[in-house]
């Protein structure tokens, strides 16, 4: 779901949207990740720690967030291509087990060294409705 | 724990940067592909892939080192992500054994923002061939800061409670 065609892709332009992908990040996907990857601090799964910490509640780690914005580039693209580059900064916490919505929308089409390059802005709007992660992507097609 | 009277980048500190741990072999293997999927999407089926057949970049968060294998410094009593970084440069492949090794790539200090005084630290993880071609970098960097010290008003960086 999300994913574009052959023909969607070969006819992008500058300043297309693209599908919004909506993510619900639970519990369960926070432990595996952190699980996996030995980063398991307590303000993502302890109320009590997040509040202490300043958060509102158990929050989604910023690394997960940003593979989550790799998993939309590759939702929307990664049939025609690899996702060579994500980039994310953090504004707002997302909390465990509420929804966001990953926008994207095409910044640029380009070719570096011969290969085709589409540059996306992506946004994260959490379930406040506010934006919680600004980021950036680049996928280069086959 | 508020705004310090001194600089916390100490001479000492500051000789982290561009610390990090020796070179450790990882191997792309269907395990390392099935777990990192299933960190990113839950409990699903994961394709399964020949020697040598592309795989998704997912495969690196199997693969990286843990942070505390480094000297991070521990300054400050709260910690936050704020911002990542992935660089693949080519498709990773089934079977293929990357060099991997991580370090301290920056330490810097922060004025103003919700928390104040706060300090912002990057960590670098480098994948690579066995010939030292670099295939994929992950940069993150962490605040530290004093959550009691927040403001009650919005600002830049993670917004109040």
């Amino acid at each position: 779901m999300g994913r574009l065609s052959a023909g969607q892709i070969a006819a992008l332009e500058e300043g297309d949207a693209l599908p919004v992908l909506d993510i619900t990040p639970g519990m369960d996907l926070v432990i595996r990740y952190c699980g996996l990857t030995g980063g398991l601090t307590n303000i993502f799964y302890d109320a009590e720690a997040a509040h202490a910490a300043g958060m509102p509640g158990p929050i989604v780690p910023g690394q997960l967030k940003t593979w989550l914005l790799y998993r939309a580039l590759d939702t929307w693209l990664g049939g025609a291509g690899f996702v060579r580059h994500v980039r994310t900064t953090h504004r707002r916490p997302d909390l465990t087990g509420r929804p966001m919505s990953i926008a994207g929308t095409v910044a640029r089409i380009g070719e570096e060294g011969g290969q085709r390059l589409v540059d996306i802005e992506i946004v994260v709007v959490g379930s406040e409705g506010q934006p919680t992660v600004n980021g950036f992507g680049t996928v280069q097609l086959r | 724990m508020s705004m310090p009277e001194a600089s916390l980048l100490t001479p000492e500190i500051r000789a982290l940067i561009g610390t990090g741990n020796e070179p450790v072999a990882v191997t792309i293997t269907p395990a390392a592909v099935r777990r990192s999927m299933r960190a990113v999407f839950g409990e699903i089926a994961t394709p399964t892939f020949a020697p040598g057949e592309e795989v998704p970049g997912y495969v690196l968060i199997a693969l990286q080192p843990e942070g505390d294998e480094l000297p991070m410094p521990d300054l400050m009593p709260d910690k936050l992500e704020v911002s990542n970084e992935i660089d693949i440069v080519r498709p990773l492949r089934m079977g293929e054994t990357l060099q991997v090794r991580s370090r301290i790539g920056h330490i810097a200090e922060r004025l103003g923002g919700r928390f104040g005084y706060s300090l912002l630290i990057r960590m670098d993880v480098e994948f690579s061939e066995p010939g030292g071609a670099v295939v994929a970098r992950f940069s993150f960097t962490a605040m530290q800061y004093d959550a009691s010290a927040a403001l009650d008003a919005p600002g830049d960086g993670v917004e109040p409670r």
